[in-house]
C-alpha cells in the first residue's frame, strides 16, 4: 500500500503497536494495583467520558467567564457522586477527572476536601454533624471555601494577621481584617460561589494571642447570595491557568459569629473565655497533608497523559533523514529523541509507585488519628506514636510532592517541545496543561520551602541516628554502612545493571550527603544558634532533600516490581534501570565526588542509558497504552490512539475555527483603514522669513 | 481590641509600618545600599551613552502612545487581542519611514518585552517576508515589490509560508511543489496532500495579501530542491481569496493570541516566473536552472531571527528578574528570631541562590547577544555587497556565515531555554502572586516558549552544533585552521591544566576551567567518532550514535562562550566604578555554572572533590555580595513600570497597594452574584433530588 505524509501515520501506529511483547492489561493492572482496581478506574472513566456536561473537547477555546459558568455546571453534574462515592472512589474520580479538567476538579475539591476536610479534621464530631445538617456535605444551599492565605502572607500560617477576638458578653467572636495586607487572597470559591468559609485567624481572648485557629464564617445569605454584613468580597480575576476556579479576596470588618463556630477538636474556648490548648499543635494542619499526598498521584496522572501524546506522536512523525532513504526518519528513532522522552516515561512510572506508598501511609495514619481523642490522657502514648508517624509522613510527602510536581511540569514542557510546533497549538493541550499545572509547585507548601524543611528534618534524623535513637523506616539507611567500596578500578557492567547496586549507590550518595551536612551543622552550632546554622546550610539542605527523594523513588520502584507478574517484569526492570542510570547521569558530580563511581563508569553508564533507550523504544506504545487513556482523556488530536494525527488535528482545528470568511471580523474597522491609509505629507512651510 | 502583631510591625526611623505600608520603605532602603552609579551600569549594558539615549527615547515613544497601552491585555480574549494588534501596527507605522535599521530593530525588541504578540505579528511581514525578498530576491525583484507597497505595508501585507503540517524544521523535506510551465512562463504552486498544507503561517488567517512560499522547484520533471516564490493570497482591494487559495485560522495557541496564524492550501495556483526569488538559484524562460554555489546562503534570513532571539532572551529575562528581585526585597515570610518581624525573602540564602545566579546569567546573555549581533551585521553587509560570481569573496563570506550559524545555534538554544527558566523560576519565587495573571508571568511564559522550538528547534540546533564542533576538531587534527570561537581546541596545555591551589576567584583560572572541560568533552567525542567510523559506521551513523555527546559538547561550549564573552566585555568597556560589581556578577555566574555541572570538572580532573566545597562556599559568598546591590543591578536595566507591567514589580516597591488596585480595576466588585447565578448556580444550590423510585408493583 502506498501512503503519503497524511495517510502514513495510522499505518505506522498499527505497526508500532504490533511490536509490543507483553500483555498490556498486565501492566495496566500492575500500575493500578490489580484487576479489581482497573475495573473501578475504567468504570469511573466511562462515567466521566459519557456525561455530556463534562465534555472537554471545546474547552481550549473557552474564555474566563465561559469557563467559570461551565465549571459550575460540571460541579452540579458531579454532585450526586458526593453522596454515593466512597472516599476511595471520590479520590479516584477527582484524580482521573483532573487529568483533563483541573479547574472543575479544584473548584469542587475546595468545598469537598479543604472545607469539609477542615470541619472533619479540626471540628468536634458534634460540630461536624451540625454543619452536615446545614447542607455542607450534600452541597445544598451551602458551598464552602477555605480562607487561609492573605495578601501579605502565604505559606507561614503563624504570620497570618486576620483576628478572631472573643467577646464574652455576647459569647461571640469578632472576625476582623486589620489592614489591606491581611485581606484573604486567592480564596477559591469566594468570588462567585461560597456561602461559608473556614477562616484562619488569630485567636485573641482577653487580649492574649493564642495563635492561628479555624472559624466557620458565613459569607453570603443563602437565599439571595447577597453578602453578609461586614463581609467584602472581590474577584481576583485572571490567573496563569485554572480560569474555571473563581478565586477571590475577602475582607472582614468586625464580623460577629457564635463562639461555637470555632472548630474545637483541639484548642477550645469556653463561654467564660478559658482557652485549652491541644496536646499537639501540628495535628491541626492535617487537612493539608491530604492535598500534598494527592498531588503526588496527580503528578503521575497528568504526566502519563502528556507522555502518551508525545510518544505516540514520535512514533508517527517523520523529520529529516539519514542519507539514502526516501522517507524521512521517524523521530522516535533518533537516539536523542529517545533520551529526551524515555527516561521521563520511566520517571512517570516511578511516580506512581511513590504515590501509592504515600497514599497508603496517609490513609492508615489519618484513620488512626481520627480514632483518637486528643484530650484523653489514657491515649497519650498512642497519640504520640501517631504524631511521630504523621511527622514522618509530613517529611516524606514534602520531598515527594516537591519533586513530582516539578517533575510533572518538566514532563509537560519537554513533551510539548518534543512535539515541535504542534506542541504549541492550543488543541494539543500542552499550554493549558502547563498553565493549569504549575500552581502545584507553589501552593500547599511551596516546593522550595518544603525541600528546605525536609533537608532540616534529614539532618535532625541523622543527629538522632548518631545519638543512637530510633528514626522512621524511610531514613534508617542513613545509619547503615555503605556496601559499596570503589577501588578506582571501575564497576562491572552487570553491577551497573543490578537493582541492589543501584539502590545502594543512591543510598550511599544520599547518606554521605546527609552526613557531611550533619558534620557541618555540628561544626556551625558551636558558634551559631541552630536556626542560623541551618540557614547557612540552605544549599546543602536542598541537595539532601533532592537526593534522598530520588533515592526513595528508585527504591520504591524496584520494591514494587518485585510484586509484578513474570511476563511484564523484565520490561519494568528495564524502565527502572533506565530511570536509575539516567538519574546518575544527570548527577554525575555527586557519584564522582563520593567515590561511588569512576569517570570510566560514567562513560559506561552513558552507553547503558543509550542501550536501555533502544530496548524500551520498541515497547513505548505498549507502555503508554497501559495507562489506559481513551481519546477523551488524551484530548489532543496528535496523541490519538489510532495515530491518525494529521487528519484528526486538521479536523479539530477546522471544527473549532470554521473557515467561512477570509476577512477578519475587524476588517472594515481596523485592517482596511490601515492597509489603505494615506499619510499626510510633511508640511512644507511657505512662510517667507 | 486587637493585639499587637509583631510580624506586622516594623520600625524604621522611629516610625511603625505594617505589612501593607512597609514595602515602599523597604525598597527605598535597598536602593540606598547601592554603591555604584546606576547610569554607568546602564551604559555598560547598552554599550554607551548614545545607545542609552536612543533606547530611552524609543521607550518613551512606546510608553506614551495610548494605542500601545498594554495594561488591559491580560484580560483580553483572543479576538480582541487580534484586532488590537492591528491597531497597534497601524500606530507603529508612522515610525517606519524615519527609523534607521538599528532603531527599527531596537524598537521592536523593546516593544517585545511587553507585547510579543504585536511585535511578531509585524515581524512576520517586516522580518520574515521582507527579509526573504531582500535576502533571496534580486535587486530588481526587491524594487518591484517595494513599488507594490511591500515596504510601506500599503495595500500589501506579507507572510512567510515555510512550515507544513507534516514538516517543520527540515526545509529540505517540504512537499509543496512549484512546477515550471514553459508555455505560459509560469509556475504552478500546488499542495499535493493535506500533510503538505502550509501550517502555522503567521498573518495568513486574517491579514496577509501575499506570501513568500517555500516550494520544491520542478522543471521538466526534475526536482531542484526547495526555493522561495511570492504568491498572492488575497485580492488587495476586497481581501477575498485568489483563485486556488484555501486558507483557515489555526485558532487557539499556547500563547501569542494576537497573531493570526493560519493554514494555506494551494490548488494549482499560477504565478509568473518572475515571482521566484532568484538571487541565488535562477530559472530562465527556457527552463534552464542555475543553482547557487551553496544552498545554505538561501537560508540566511533565518540567522537574523536567531541572533535577535539571543537579544530577546536578555530583554525578556531582565523584566522578570527585576520583578522577582524587587518583590523579594519587600516580601516578608517566616522568621528565624521569635519576637522579630518576618524575614525579607531576599535575605534567605536559598532565595538568593535561586535568583542571583539568574540575574548574573541575564547580564551574560546581553554580552553574548551584542557580540553575535555585530558578527551578523558584518557578515550580512558582506553578503549584500559581494558579487555572487566572485568565488574568493564568496568563500570567505561562507566561512564567516558557517561560524556564525554554529555559534548562534547554541546561543539561541541555551538563551531561549534559560529565559523560559528565568520566567518560571521568577514566577515561583513570587509564590502565589506569581500565578496571578496581572503579574505577567503566565502570559509571558506562554508567549515566550515558542522561541525554544521555532526557527530551529533548540535540540536540533544543539545536535547540529555538536556535529560542527566535532568536525572542527577533526579538521584541526588534520591540520585545518580553527575558527576563532573554537581556537581553544588547539591549546595543548589544557589537557594538563588543574586548579592546583590557584585562586578560584581569578577570571583567568575560571575561563581556563571552562576551556578545559569544553575541550575535554569535544576531544573525547571526536575520539569516539574516529573509533566508530573506523569500526565501519558511516559518518552519519556515527554522529547518530554520539547524540548525547554532541548535545553535551554544544552545551558546554556555549556555556564557555557566555563566560568568556562576559569577562571580555568587562575588560573592554567597564568603567572603574562598576567594574568590581560586574566581576562579582561574572564570578557568580561562572562558579554557579561550575557547581551545577561539577561532574565535568571532577571527571576532567580540573577540580578535586574537596574543591567542590570551596565552589559552594564561593557561590554563597558572591550571592551575599550581589544581594546588597540587587536594587542597583535591576534598576540599571532601566525599565519603567510600563515595561514591568506587573504591580508586584513596580519601581516604588508599593507592591500590595498596586496589586490590590490593579485586581480591583480589572474586576470591579459590584455584584456578589456571578452572571450565571440564576441560570446555573441557584438551581444547583437549591436542587431537589428525586427519591429513588420504589417499585410498588406486587410480585407474584
Amino acid at each position: 500500500m502506498t501512503t503519503n505524509t497524511f495517510t502514513d501515520p495510522p499505518v505506522e501506529m498499527a505497526k508500532e503497536r504490533g511490536k509490543t511483547q507483553f500483555t498490556v492489561r498486565d501492566v495496566t493492572n500492575f500500575l493500578n494495583g490489580g484487576e479489581e482496581e482497573t475495573q473501578i478506574v475504567e468504570k469511573i472513566m466511562s462515567s466521566i467520558e459519557r456525561d455530556p456536561v463534562l465534555s472537554v473537547t471545546a474547552d481550549y477555546d473557552c474564555n474566563l467567564q465561559q469557563a467559570r459558568k461551565q465549571t459550575m455546571e460540571r460541579v452540579a453534574a458531579l454532585s450526586p457522586y458526593l453522596v454515593t462515592d466512597t472516599e476511595k472512589l471520590s479520590l479516584w474520580r477527582a484524580q482521573l477527572h483532573g487529568m483533563v479538567d483541573m479547574s472543575t476538579r479544584t473548584r469542587l475539591s475546595i468545598h469537598n476536601n479543604l472545607f469539609i476536610g477542615s470541619i472533619r479534621g479540626s471540628g468536634t464530631p458534634e460540630q461536624f454533624k451540625y454543619w452536615v445538617k446545614k447542607g455542607a456535605v450534600a452541597v445544598k444551599q451551602f458551598y464552602g471555601c477555605f480562607a487561609m492565605t492573605e495578601l501579605g502572607h502565604g505559606s507561614n500560617l503563624k504570620g497570618l494577621e486576620t483576628t478572631a477576638t472573643y467577646d464574652q458578653d455576647s459569647d461571640q467572636f469578632i472576625i476582623n481584617t486589620p489592614h489591606i495586607g491581611a485581606t484573604k487572597w486567592w480564596i477559591g470559591g469566594a468570588a462567585h460561589t461560597s456561602t461559608h468559609c473556614v477562616c484562619f485567624a488569630k485567636l485573641i481572648v482577653h487580649g492574649k494571642d493564642y495563635g492561628t485557629r479555624n472559624f466557620v464564617v458565613p459569607l453570603r445569605n443563602v437565599h439571595d447570595h447577597s453578602l453578609k454584613v461586614g463581609v467584602s468580597i472581590g474577584d481576583i480575576g485572571k490567573k496563569m491557568g485554572r480560569d474555571g476556579v473563581d478565586n477571590g479576596w475577602i475582607q472582614f470588618t468586625n464580623v460577629r459569629i457564635p463562639r461555637q463556630n470555632m472548630l474545637m477538636r483541639y484548642a477550645k474556648v469556653s463561654d467564660t473565655g478559658v482557652v485549652t490548648k491541644p496536646a499537639l499543635d501540628q495535628l491541626t494542619y492535617g487537612a493539608l497533608i491530604r492535598g500534598r499526598v494527592s498531588m503526588i498521584a496527580d503528578s503521575f496522572h497528568v504526566s502519563k497523559r502528556f507522555l502518551t501524546i508525545a510518544l505516540r506522536y514520535a512514533c508517527v512523525r517523520r523529520q529529516f533523514g539519514t542519507s539514502g532513504d526516501t522517507k524521512e526518519t521517524k523521530i522516535i528513532d533518533y537516539p536523542y529523541h529517545q533520551r529526551r522522552l524515555l527516561p521521563l516515561l520511566a520517571y512517570c512510572y516511578a511516580m506512581k509507585m511513590g504515590a501509592d506508598e504515600a497514599q497508603k501511609t496517609w490513609i492508615e495514619t489519618t484513620d488512626r488519628i481520627l480514632a483518637l481523642n486528643p484530650n484523653d490522657p489514657a491515649q497519650k502514648n498512642d497519640l504520640e506514636k501517631a504524631v511521630t508517624d504523621t511527622k514522618e509522613l509530613f517529611a516524606a510527602s514534602a520531598g515527594m510532592k516537591a519533586f513530582t510536581t516539578w517533575g510533572c511540569a518538566k514532563i509537560i514542557d519537554e513533551c510539548r517541545q518534543a512535539c515541535g510546533g504542534h506542541g504549541y497549538s492550543g488543541y494539543n493541550g500542552f499550554g493549558q496543561g502547563y498553565a493549569d499545572w504549575v500552581v502545584q509547585c507553589t501552593w500547599e507548601g511551596d516546593n522550595n520551602v518544603l525541600c528546605l524543611s525536609m533537608g532540616r528534618g534529614l539532618v535532625q534524623s541523622a543527629l538522632q541516628i548518631l545519638a543512637g535513637k530510633h528514626v522512621g523506616a524511610s531514613i534508617q539507611y542513613v545509619g547503615d554502612k555503605s556496601k559499596i567500596s570503589q577501588n578506582g578500578q571501575g564497576t562491572p557492567r552487570e553491577q551497573l545493571l543490578s537493582p541492589e547496586f543501584l539502590v545502594e549507590a543512591f543510598r550511599t550518595a544520599s547518606r554521605n550527603n546527609i552526613l557531611r551536612t550533619t558534620d557541618k551543622y555540628q561544626e556551625l552550632v558551636k558558634t551559631l544558634n541552630p536556626d542560623q546554622a541551618f540557614e547557612e546550610l540552605s544549599q546543602q539542605r536542598f541537595q539532601c532533600a533532592r537526593i534522598h527523594t530520588r533515592q526513595h523513588l528508585i527504591s520504591s520502584f524496584y520494591a514494587r516490581i518485585a510484586t509484578a507478574k513474570d511476563d511484564i517484569k523484565p520490561h519494568l526492570l528495564k524502565l527502572a534501570n533506565l530511570f536509575a542510570l539516567w538519574s546518575i547521569e544527570e548527577d554525575t558530580g555527586i557519584f564522582l565526588r563520593e567515590n561511588i563511581l569512576t569517570p570510566g563508569d560514567i562513560d559506561l553508564i552513558n552507553s547503558l542509558v543509550d542501550e536501555l533507550c533502544v530496548a524500551v523504544r520498541d515497547q513505548v506504545i505498549g507502555l503508554t497504552d497501559a495507562f489506559g487513556l481513551s481519546d477523551f482523556f488524551i484530548n489532543a488530536p496528535i496523541g490519538s490512539y489510532d495515530g491518525n494525527v494529521y487528519e484528526k488535528y486538521f479536523a479539530k482545528v477546522n471544527q473549532q475555527n470554521p473557515a467561512t470568511n477570509p476577512r477578519p471580523p475587524y476588517y472594515e474597522s481596523t485592517l482596511k483603514p490601515f492597509l489603505f491609509r494615506e499619510e499626510e505629507d510633511d508640511e512644507i512651510c511657505d512662510l517667507d522669513e | 481590641m486587637i493585639s499587637p502583631n509583631l510580624t506586622a510591625n516594623v520600625e524604621i526611623d522611629g516610625k511603625q509600618y505594617n505589612t501593607f505600608t512597609e514595602p515602599p520603605k523597604a525598597l527605598a532602603g535597598e536602593r540606598a545600599k547601592v554603591k555604584f552609579p546606576i547610569k554607568d551600569m546602564t551604559e555598560f549594558l547598552h554599550g554607551g551613552e548614545e545607545n542609552v539615549t536612543m533606547i530611552e527615547r524609543l521607550m518613551t515613544e512606546l510608553e506614551r502612545d495610548p494605542v500601545l497601552n498594554v495594561s488591559g491585555d491580560y484580560d483580553m480574549p483572543k479576538e480582541q487581542l487580534r484586532e488590537t494588534a492591528v491597531a497597534r501596527i497601524a500606530a507603529l507605522s508612522g515610525h517606519w519611514k524615519k527609523d534607521t535599521e538599528k532603531e527599527a530593530l531596537l524598537r521592536s525588541q523593546l516593544h517585545g518585552i511587553v507585547d510579543m504578540g504585536t511585535r511578531i505579528r509585524l515581524g512576520v511581514h517586516t522580518g520574515l517576508f521582507m527579509g526573504a525578498i531582500r535576502g533571496s530576491g534580486t535587486k530588481e525583484q526587491y524594487d518591484y515589490w517595494v513599488r507594490k507597497g511591500a515596504a510601506d505595508v500599503k495595500g500589501f501585507y506579507g507572510c512567510f509560508a515555510m512550515t507544513e503540517l507534516g514538516h517543520g524544521s527540515n526545509v529540505a523535506g517540504l512537499e509543496t511543489t512549484a512546477t515550471y510551465i514553459q508555455d505560459t512562463d509560469e509556475f504552478i504552486i500546488n499542495t499535493p496532500n493535506t500533510g503538505a498544507t502550509k501550517w502555522w503561517i503567521g498573518g495568513a488567517a486574517h491579514s496577509a495579501t501575499h506570501t513568500a512560499c517555500f516550494a520544491r522547484l520542478l522543471v521538466d520533471g526534475k526536482d531542484y530542491g526547495v526555493k522561495i516564490f511570492v504568491v498572492q493570497l488575497r485580492d488587495v482591494s476586497s481581501h477575498s481569496l485568489m483563485p486556488g487559495i484555501a486558507l483557515g485560522d489555526i485558532g487557539k495557541k499556547m500563547g501569542r493570541d494576537a497573531i493570526d496564524n493560519g493554514w494555506i492550501q494551494f490548488t494549482n495556483v499560477r504565478i509568473p516566473r518572475q515571482n521566484m526569488l532568484m538571487k541565488y538559484a535562477k530559472v530562465s524562460s527556457t527552463g534552464k536552472v542555475s543553482q547557487p554555489p551553496l544552498a545554505q546562503l538561501t537560508y540566511g534570513a533565518l540567522i537574523g531571527g536567531r541572533v535577535t532571539m539571543i537579544a530577546d532572551s536578555f530583554f525578556v529575562s531582565q523584566r522578570f528578574i527585576t520583578i522577582a528581585l524587587r518583590y523579594a526585597c519587600v516580601r516578608r515570610q517566616f522568621g528565624t528570631t521569635p519576637g522579630q518581624p518576618e524575614t525579607k525573602i531576599i535575605d534567605y540564602p536559598y532565595h538568593q541562590r535561586r535568583l542571583l545566579p539568574l540575574l548574573a546569567f541575564t547580564y551574560a546573555m546581553k554580552m553574548a547577544a551584542d557580540q553575535s549581533q555585530i558578527q551578523y551585521d558584518q557578515t550580512t553587509d558582506l553578503l549584500q555587497t559581494i558579487d555572487p560570481k566572485d568565488k574568493g569573496a564568496l568563500g570567505k563570506a561562507i566561512v564567516d556565515l558557517k561560524e556564525l550559524f554554529a555559534s548562534s545555534a547554541g546561543l539561541k538554544a541555551f538563551t531561549t531555554w534559560t529565559c523560559a527558566n528565568i520566567i518560571d523560576q521568577c514566577r515561583q519565587a513570587c509564590g502565589g502572586h506569581g500565578y496571578s495573571g496581572y503579574n505577567g508571568f503566565g502570559q509571558a511564559y506562554a508567549d515566550w516558549v515558542v522561541q525554544c522550538t521555532w526557527e530551529g528547534d533548540n535540540n536540533v540546533l544543539c545536535l547540529s552544533m555538536g556535529r560542527g564542533l566535532i568536525q572542527s576538531c577533526l579538521g584541526h587534527r588534520k591540520g585545518k585552521p580553527l575558527g576563532s570561537s573554537v581556537g581553544y581546541l588547539a591549546n595543548k596545555g589544557l589537557e594538563q591544566a588543574t586548579l592546583s591551589g590557584r585562586d578560584l576567584k581569578d577570571p583567568k583560572v575560571l575561563i581556563e576551567a571552562w576551556e578545559k572541560v569544553a575541550n575535554g568533552a569535544i576531544q573525547r567525542a571526536t575520539d569516539k567518532f574516529v573509533e566508530l567510523t573506523k569500526g565501519g559506521l558511516s559518518p552519519d551513523q556515527a554522529f547518530e550514535e554520539l547524540s548525547q555527546q554532541r548535545f553535551q559538547c554544544a552545551k558546554i561550549h556555549t556555556r564557555k562562550h557566555l563566560v568568556t564573552a562576559f569577562y571580555e566585555r568587562i575588560n573592554a568597556s567597564a568603567k572603574a566604578d562598576v567594574k568590581p560589581y560586574l566581576i562579582n556578577l561574572a564570578n557568580l555566574f561562572t562558579l554557579w555554572s561550575i557547581e551545577e555541572d561539577s561532574g565535568l570538572f571532577l571527571r576532567e580532573g580540573f577540580l578535586q572533590p574537596k574543591d567542590i566545597d570551596q565552589v559552594t562556599e564561593l557561590v554563597n559568598h558572591y550571592c551575599k555580595e550581589v544581594r546588597d546591590q540587587v536594587a542597583g543591578y535591576t534598576d540599571a536595566f532601566g525599565l519603567s513600570d510600563w515595561f514591568i507591567n506587573a504591580p508586584i514589580g513596580n519601581y516604588d516597591g508599593d507592591v500590595y497597594k498596586h496589586y490590590f488596585a490593579k485586581v480591583n480595576q480589572q474586576n470591579p466588585a459590584q455584584n456578589p452574584r456571578p452572571p450565571y447565578y440564576e441560570s446555573t448556580l441557584r438551581p444547583f444550590l437549591f436542587r431537589e433530588d428525586e427519591d429513588d423510585d420504589i417499585c410498588e408493583l406486587d410480585e407474584e
